[in-house]
């Protein structure tokens, strides 16, 4: 016998035993539903596109830091009481307090001191000085007649960065000669006011009647 | 495992990491004699000059001690470059001092107030912008 002619013999013999272990095969066994679902679930999701990108631990890992990274930064930047920007400047309101500023600006379009002071125009003839400051970025002067005090300050807008009390203060939009403000009124009865002209942040706080302190809020107006 | 725990313990420390934000203006817990309180930094040339203005309410606030603190960035963490400390007997203060700073660095102001009403007293803190010279 050739060995071509062996071969041939052979492989007969081979193949008609493959075939019949193959028949022999019991192919009646059933999977478990959770095993079927488990690949059908896996076959899906090889058909998705962003299967690349999810398709081993570590890349599933770093899109769930990048999702939480994600939503605790939208949250931040989302959530009003954490940081929210009022006409140009920022409120971070605490339990107790708040913290009023603004970004500094190297190149900034305000003024990088007083140039214009601005003034209580409305009659407060009746009251005394009692404490002032003036310096390139502030002026602040404090009123007493009685018992009834005003705190009035003009600052520059940039680094702008004032804690004031508002515990349990509500704090309200206003407008003060057309420009946007806010006012609270404090645990302690003081009524502030808080605004900005575009060049310079004004504030405003009495124990008078919140009307009054509006009109001499209204009232400050550049005198020199 | 073994695998599946240092995943958990690597995400549990992602999220810590990108939940911690050093304060920038650390709460202050009391606020009952403090109207405001501010600090301010301004720099010129090689001068930096430190303002802390706390005003308090009148017929509450009786006292206050103002600690000046002029801080420098290092890395991460602020230390003190230089601080001051002055008591003042009204319900308001303006405490203003200059120093000398050096360029490259980043500055700031942070101002610790003890504020009294009688013998009652609080501690607030208040914070400047930073600037780098």
């Amino acid at each position: 016998m050739s060995d071509k002619e062996f071969r041939k013999i052979l492989g007969e013999i081979l193949m008609k035993e493959y075939r019949q272990t193959l028949d022999d095969a019991d192919d009646s066994h059933i999977f478990s539903e959770s095993f079927e679902n488990k690949m059908k679930n896996l076959i899906n999701l090889r058909k998705k596109p962003y299967y690349k990108m999810i398709n081993s631990y570590g890349k599933r890992v770093a899109c769930v830091a990048v999702a939480i990274t994600i939503i605790v930064s939208t949250t931040i930047l989302s959530v009003s009481s954490l940081r929210k920007p009022i006409f140009n400047f920022f409120i971070q309101k605490f339990s107790n307090y708040s913290n009023i500023s603004t970004e500094p600006k190297e190149h900034s379009k305000h003024p990088n001191e007083i140039k214009d002071r601005y003034e209580i125009t409305y009659d407060i003839s009746n009251y005394s000085i009692i404490y002032t400051i003036s310096n390139t970025e502030e002026y602040t002067m404090h009123y007493q007649t009685g018992n009834e005090y005003i705190y009035y300050t003009q600052h520059i807008i940039d680094g702008f960065n004032v804690n004031y009390n508002t515990e349990d203060a509500i704090i309200e939009d206003l407008q003060i000669n057309g420009y946007d403000a806010f006012g609270y009124l404090d645990n302690h009865g003081w009524y502030t006011i808080i605004w900005n002209d575009g060049e310079y942040m004004f504030s405003i706080g009495s124990n008078i009647s919140k009307d009054v302190l509006i009109q001499i809020a209204k009232s400050v107006k550049k005198v020199e | 495992m073994k695998r599946k725990l240092m995943v958990f313990i690597s995400l549990v420390m992602i999220i810590c990491l990108c939940s911690f934000v050093p304060p920038d203006n650390p709460i202050s817990p009391n606020y009952l004699y403090t109207y405001s309180c501010s600090s301010s930094l301004s720099i010129s040339g090689s001068t930096a000059t430190c303002t802390s203005n706390l005003t308090g309410y009148p017929g509450v606030t009786t006292k206050i001690v103002v600690k000046q603190i002029l801080q420098v960035k290092d890395g991460n963490l602020w230390r003190t470059a230089h601080s001051w400390t002055k008591t003042y007997y009204s319900n308001s203060c303006s405490y203003v001092n200059t120093r000398t700073i050096y360029s490259g660095n980043t500055y700031r102001v942070k101002s610790e107030y003890t504020v009294y009403a009688g013998s009652n007293y609080e501690t607030v803190y208040s914070y400047s912008s930073s600037y780098t010279t």
